[in-house]
């Protein structure tokens, strides 16, 4: 809850939040695949202004296998030591009446493991009704975040990370 | 009764190395799915109070990867993403609530709820965001 104020305590304006929204990110390389989820990422959007904020919890990743979860939480994220992945930032020329599909950049800054890093992702929005569901994907490059790949696994491990995001938001009655 | 011996010793042996390979491989093959019906909580609650602890921001309490039982008001049964969802709140009109990400065994006692319905449900926790977060997720008996 720390990390949105900046939205959730603004004057009441019209504003949509997703509390299931689903992260997934994918590492491909010739020895592994590996392959996780998160389906609990918080988001909201001010329509007005067209701010985001993303939060999600580092240890909520769903993987395949036991001992995936167990190296990223432990040997690469560090999720007792930070929790959380957060975003912040701005849909440049949002229109929230708009009916039609649009394409988007959200300009922000990512911050996670204890690093920050400001990105450009291109999105689809799209209305329906009073709901909206965002769309898109980017990637991200392992040494950008301070995450350390042992020697031996670095085989296993792709040095970009391709990261896909789906939100659908809602009206939020505060 | 040498050479015996010899081979007796061998045949322990690689039986011994094919046990350690076969738990090592079972373990770094072990699903991520704990069933966590069988585990005893480390903690019974009521939805408002893990509400309340998210609101003040009290993460002293509750530690993540805690097994919770918590009793609590059904606001929500949902599908998205292709997984289920309940989520869990109290008879008030609050806005936090509790996301309960069900284990895929609950299927069939989850068609029998509908929102209102006061249940127990037992999960891992994960931590707050907007809400408080819980995973593996069974009903309790």
């Amino acid at each position: 809850m720390l990390l949105l104020p900046f939205l959730i305590d603004q004057p009441p304006t019209e504003r949509v939040i997703a509390r299931q929204g689903k992260v997934s990110f994918f590492s491909y390389t010739s020895v592994e695949h590996i392959k996780a989820e998160n389906n609990q990422v918080f988001s909201i959007i001010d329509l007005d202004s067209g701010e985001i904020a993303v939060s999600m919890l580092m240890n909520a990743f769903v993987f395949e296998k036991a001992l995936m979860r167990e190296h990223f939480n432990e040997s690469y994220v560090e999720s007792d030591i930070y929790p959380k992945a957060t975003f912040k930032g701005k849909i440049v020329d949002f229109d929230p009446n708009m009916e039609e599909v649009q394409t988007r950049i959200v300009k922000g800054v990512f911050k996670m493991h204890g690093a920050t890093k400001e990105l450009e992702i291109k999105t689809k929005i799209e209305k329906t009704g009073n709901d909206f569901v965002i769309t898109g994907t980017f990637e991200a490059m392992v040494k950008d975040y301070n995450i350390k790949i042992p020697p031996l696994l670095r085989g296993n491990i792709a040095k970009t990370i391709s990261i896909d995001f789906n939100f659908k938001y809602e009206p939020y009655e505060s | 009764m040498r050479k015996f011996r010899f081979l007796i010793g061998i045949v322990l042996s690689l039986i011994g190395v094919l046990a350690l390979v076969y738990v090592a491989m079972s373990h770094l093959n072990s699903p991520d799915f704990v069933d966590i019906a069988k585990v005893e909580p480390n903690y019974r609650l009521e939805a408002k109070t893990i509400i309340d602890l998210g609101k003040n921001q009290d993460s002293n309490y509750l530690r993540t990867e805690n097994v919770v039982e918590i009793r609590g008001v059904v606001k929500e049964i949902n599908d998205l993403n292709d997984r289920i969802t309940i989520l869990l709140g109290t008879n008030k009109n609050e806005l936090s609530c509790i996301i309960c990400d069900m284990q895929s065994n609950q299927k069939e006692k989850i068609t029998k709820l509908k929102p209102n319905d006061t249940i127990k449900i037992k999960g891992v926790f994960k931590g707050f965001l907007q809400d408080a977060i819980f995973l593996n997720c069974v009903i309790s008996e």
